[in-house]
């Protein structure tokens, strides 16, 4: 495995069992994450982020299965399959908190209202790093201190609810980062926050990457944030990875509708929009059930009748470093056809 | 913390003579009195009794007086020489009787009260962490059982399962030796072995209820997100769930203590007739047949101060329990 990759997902799928049929949450992802970098993980709401993020933890709810390889690459250690620990193990615990750790939506919810910050902070340290609480006291006052909490020492041994909301996730920041782990998954980590403490907790998590170099998986549905925080971006649909690329690719040259569609819904800076914004037609469907075909075959303008809805839809680079998964590009159809010819 | 106490100590005060206020005026409130059912009674049988006589009891007790006035002798007497007045029914000092059966009927309800508990939130707790097992549906389907059945049949029942057992229907809550016997290891023995019919008897309907609000407090508590942070800590599942999400639906739990303790008192009382059980609610029956208003009085006052004090132990706990409550009080 390349040592600069410190994360890669091969064919990774979440497939929940309900009382309606297979939902198939996440189909097929791959993807590698690249030592100190930023992956962004883009998507309308409901094609299956939270549940690509929960998978590599392994706290997918409980009717869930996970498949695939999700191959964790930590600093002169062997890489270790992910996808192939028991959902209880010790080796799993051991990973979550300390080499992987994660940030949620809600600062409101994410913490128990019933102990102090400091306990909550303290037990991640306590966990994997040092069984002294003194030790892992000091410790957690210097993360807060770290994530531009004033007075740590005195705030520590406050509730949660004595924060607002943006503080919490500031809080949230620290005791993700409080055993300096390799990678940091953030899932919508501002989607809840006002737009003025959004941009600030953006501008924590940059230092601080630059501080502890963390790779970070950002989750978010929002392309502007995107354009801020990425290095490479993933844009997700329907439970499969549509379009790959460098962030600048994405924005300068988005290849498959989708992106394109998600692009134009977004105000640009500097450009007088005309009119009103674009905002792709209908919403994402349940993965549940499906026809064969690409998924966004429904809501696409550029739809191949007879090809998009028939035939599931294969990958191509498209351009170096550029991954598309449409009909569009003769890269993709020829990469189709092969399959389709090696299967006959 | 301690000021929160002291406050909700002194908010009782007001509260516990507004009850008693209550308490008095309630059991004055049916026609007549304990003396005018008392000639009634006497008249049926054919008896006649010198109406001097009656006019002096009534002097004596001051039956004719103002309420006011009635409530104030009452109340001072309580206040100040601990004297709950006369049981006319029983002759003797209401104080006296309401000894010999107050701490009876605690010791049974504390014992039903730990019996509740101590079944109730284990098996909620199984019931949540493995909802849709066999275990589950079993634990389910008992407990409605348990909530529908009458507690007097559940005594019945009981009784004769005891009885075709031991040859001995554990009725009452001591053998006959030990009834007047002073306290000794012998018969704190003797009343263990008969309290277990009684407890089981009127803790399983509350049992049963418990089981459910444990078994659904905690099933919303495990689906909340601090519980997924908690885990992508890396913190075993067996702490977490203690530590976050048990705690947490314990809150609405502590909460209701005290009026558990009103249920419990008020819902054996059928249940202490049919077990001949030496417990307030049934003295307390028959006073409120006999208008024996004093006696009536006292032990309605007494069951209202211990649930006073019960939701005072609640709140406490539930300070306790939860950071929300406490700093919001004290800010
Ligand atoms: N426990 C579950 N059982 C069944 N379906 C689920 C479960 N969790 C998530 N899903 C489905 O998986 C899909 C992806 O959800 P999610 O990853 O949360 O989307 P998002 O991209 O908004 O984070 C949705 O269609 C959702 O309904
Ligand atoms: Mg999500």
């Amino acid at each position: 495995m390349n040592d600069d990759v410190v994360l890669e997902l091969r064919d990774v799928k979440v497939h929940f069992s309900t009382d309606e049929g297979t939902v198939k949450a996440v189909d097929g992802v791959s993807f590698s994450m690249t030592r100190g970098k930023t992956m962004g993980l883009v998507g309308e709401s409901g094609c299956g982020k939270s549940v690509t993020s929960q998978a590599i933890l392994r706290l997918v709810p409980a009717n869930g299965k996970i498949s695939g390889a999700i191959l964790l690459n930590r600093d002169g250690q062997e890489p270790v399959d992910i996808g192939a620990l028991d959902n209880h193990s010790q080796d799993i615990r051991d990973i979550r908190g300390k080499d992987i750790s994660m940030i949620f939506q809600e600062p409101m919810t994410s913490f128990s209202p019933l102990y102090t910050m400091g306990n909550q902070l303290m037990e991640t340290i306590l966990l994997h790093q040092t069984p002294d609480k003194s030790a892992a006291r000091t410790q957690a006052v210097e993360m807060l201190r770290k994530v531009g909490i004033a007075d740590p020492a005195r705030r520590i041994d406050e509730y949660p609810h004595e924060f607002s909301g943006g503080m919490r996730q500031r809080v949230m920041i620290a005791m993700a980062l409080s055993c300096s782990p390799e990678i940091l998954i953030a899932d919508e980590p501002t989607t809840a926050l006002d737009v003025t403490i959004q941009a600030q907790v953006l501008e924590l998590m940059q230092e601080l990457q630059k501080d502890f170099g963390m790779s970070i998986l950002f989750i978010t549905h929002d392309l502007g944030v995107v354009a801020e925080m990425c290095d490479e971006v993933c844009v997700m649909y329907l439970g499969k990875i549509v379009e790959k690329a460098p962030v600048e690719e994405i924005f300068h040259n988005p290849r498959h509708p989708y992106t394109q569609g998600l692009l134009e819904s977004i105000p640009k800076i500097g450009h007088k929009t005309e009119g009103d914004l674009k905002s792709i037609e209908g919403v994402v469907p349940v993965p549940i059930n499906l026809k064969p075909g690409c998924g966004f075959c429904d809501r696409c303008e550029h739809k191949i009748e007879g090809l998009c809805d028939t035939y599931n839809v294969p990958t191509a680079e498209v351009a170096p470093g550029h991954w598309a998964r449409c009909f569009l590009y003769p890269e993709v159809v020829e990469a189709h056809n092969k399959a389709v010819g090696g299967e006959e | 913390m301690l000021q929160f106490i002291a406050k909700r100590f002194l908010i009782m005060i007001p509260t516990i003579l507004v009850i008693s206020f209550l308490a008095f005026w309630i059991i004055q409130l049916p026609p007549g009195d304990f003396l005018t059912s008392y000639v009634a009674q006497l008249e049926e049988m054919g008896d006649t009794i010198d109406p001097q006589v009656i006019e002096n009891l009534r002097e004596e007790y001051g039956l004719d007086d103002p309420f006011l006035v009635q409530y104030w002798k009452w109340i001072s007497g309580i206040v100040f020489r601990g004297d709950f007045g006369y049981s006319f029914e029983n002759n003797m000092r209401v104080s006296m009787l309401i000894n010999e059966r107050l701490y009876l009927t605690i010791i049974v309800s504390l014992f039903t009260m730990v019996f509740t508990y101590a079944v109730a939130i284990p098996i909620g707790i199984y019931s949540a962490t493995h909802q849709y097992s066999i275990g589950d549906y079993t634990a389910t389907f008992f407990g409605f059982v348990g909530m529908a059945t009458p507690n007097f049949l559940l005594a019945l029942v009981l009784m004769y399962v005891a009885f075709v057992w031991t040859g001995n229907s554990l009725v009452g809550l001591f053998s006959p030796e030990y009834i007047d016997a002073p306290w000794s290891w012998g018969k704190f023995v003797d009343m263990m072995k008969h309290i277990l019919v009684p407890v089981v008897v009127i803790g399983t309907a509350g049992t049963a209820g418990l089981l459910r609000v444990m078994r659904g407090q905690l099933l919303d508590e495990l689906r909340k997100q601090y519980v997924i942070t908690a885990r992508a800590k890396g913190v075993g599942e067996r702490t977490l769930l203690w530590k976050y999400p048990v705690r947490a639906s314990l809150n609405p739990i502590v909460s209701t203590i005290g009026w558990s303790l009103t249920g419990i008192f008020s819902g054996s009382t059928i249940t202490a007739i049919v077990l001949n059980l030496p417990t307030q609610g049934p003295v307390m029956y028959n006073a409120l047949k006999s208008q024996d208003m004093y006696l009536a009085g006292g032990f309605l006052f007494i069951l209202a101060i211990l649930t006073v004090v019960g939701t005072l132990i609640s709140d406490i706990l539930l300070a306790w329990l939860d950071p929300r409550i406490r700093v919001g009080k004290e800010a």
